[in-house]
């Protein structure tokens, strides 16, 4: 009977080995237009989010050490954020977001895109077009946001 | 019935320390097996490189730091690839008046790092001079050993 508890404590810790070795085989055969749906997905999950204050979904979503720099050059950490999400401070009046380009290193995604979004901050409407660059990390196989720029694109 | 039960013991401790020895690898592994502030002064390093280049106009250099895949955001909100980045550098269509970066804050994730400051530097581009002070983010990856800028965004502080 022991022995038969020993080979079984044993054949569930190989298999726990053996399902991380495979976890992340599978995450290495994965190709980037995988790679690339999946971060959209989290993306569009992200802006759903932000409209609809779910704090949850947004600390999920969101590195703790993430580093959020706005289109007035103003630097924000994850609490900052949430908290211009939560209190509305920061509201997403419409998502329109096109010209992405995905490089991709392992698990980190550099994601860069043009946003026409309708963006309230603090009272002030701001529809004038932006370049961003996203960048999400795999973290115990969750994708998550880092650091997000935006800047105005001056000639449009 | 007591050996076997002090047998099962040290199997049991055996596999026990098994596993601690293989999470606590795992966890080095993802922690990039070295310490954070060994990465940021590598980091630091190949930055003031950089720097250097860019004031010289070091195209050679610049080829060796930027990753094949650079995405370069300027103040202006304009898109440039690595070559359009080295083009303009090369055929001197980036000047530099001074250069002046400060208040970096690193957040290193393994082979990544973001890297976050701010410059003053004067610098003319497409007959325009900036002087405008901008917060900027590097991500500096490591690919083949070495650490190279795979993105670089600045944004105007139009505050101050």
């Amino acid at each position: 009977m022991t022995k038969l508890r020993v080979a079984a404590l044993l054949a569930t810790m190989a298999l726990g080995v053996i399902r991380g070795a495979t976890a992340q085989g599978a995450a290495k055969h994965e190709s980037d237009a995988e790679i690339q749906k999946a971060i959209l997905a989290i993306d569009n999950e992200r802006y759903e989010a932000m409209q609809k204050r779910d704090m949850a979904a947004m600390d999920r979503l969101h590195a703790d050490g993430l580093v959020f720099i706005n289109t007035k050059g103003r630097m924000l950490n994850k609490a900052e954020y949430l908290e211009e999400i939560r209190s509305g401070n920061l509201k997403f009046l419409s998502v329109e977001t096109d010209d992405y380009t995905f490089c991709i290193y392992g698990d980190t995604v550099i994601m860069s895109g043009r946003a026409k979004s309708v963006v309230e901050y603090h009272g002030v409407v701001n529809k004038r077009p932006r370049r961003f660059t996203s960048v999400f990390i795999r973290m115990q196989g969750q994708w998550r946001l880092v650091a997000h720029q935006a800047t105005l694109i001056a000639d449009e | 019935m007591a050996k076997n039960a002090g047998l099962m013991c040290r199997v049991l401790l055996l596999c026990a320390a098994s596993f601690l020895l293989v999470c606590s690898l795992t966890a080095q592994v993802e922690q990039g097996d070295k310490p954070v502030l060994q990465t940021e002064n590598e980091v630091l390093k190949v930055e003031q490189e950089r720097d250097q280049a860019l004031q010289q106009r070091d195209v050679a250099v610049l080829e060796r730091i930027y990753s094949d895949q650079l995405v370069f955001v300027n103040t202006r909100g304009q898109k440039f690839t690595k070559a359009q980045r080295l083009a303009d550098l090369g055929a001197g269509k980036v000047e530099y008046f001074s250069y002046n970066q400060e208040g970096y804050s690193y957040h290193v994730y393994g082979d990544t790092v973001v890297m976050t400051g701010r410059t003053s530097s004067v610098v003319k581009f497409q007959g325009r001079v900036n002087k405008i002070p901008r917060l900027f983010t590097n991500i500096y990856v490591k690919t083949g050993g070495l650490w190279r800028l795979a993105a670089h965004q600045a944004t105007p502080i139009v505050d101050e």
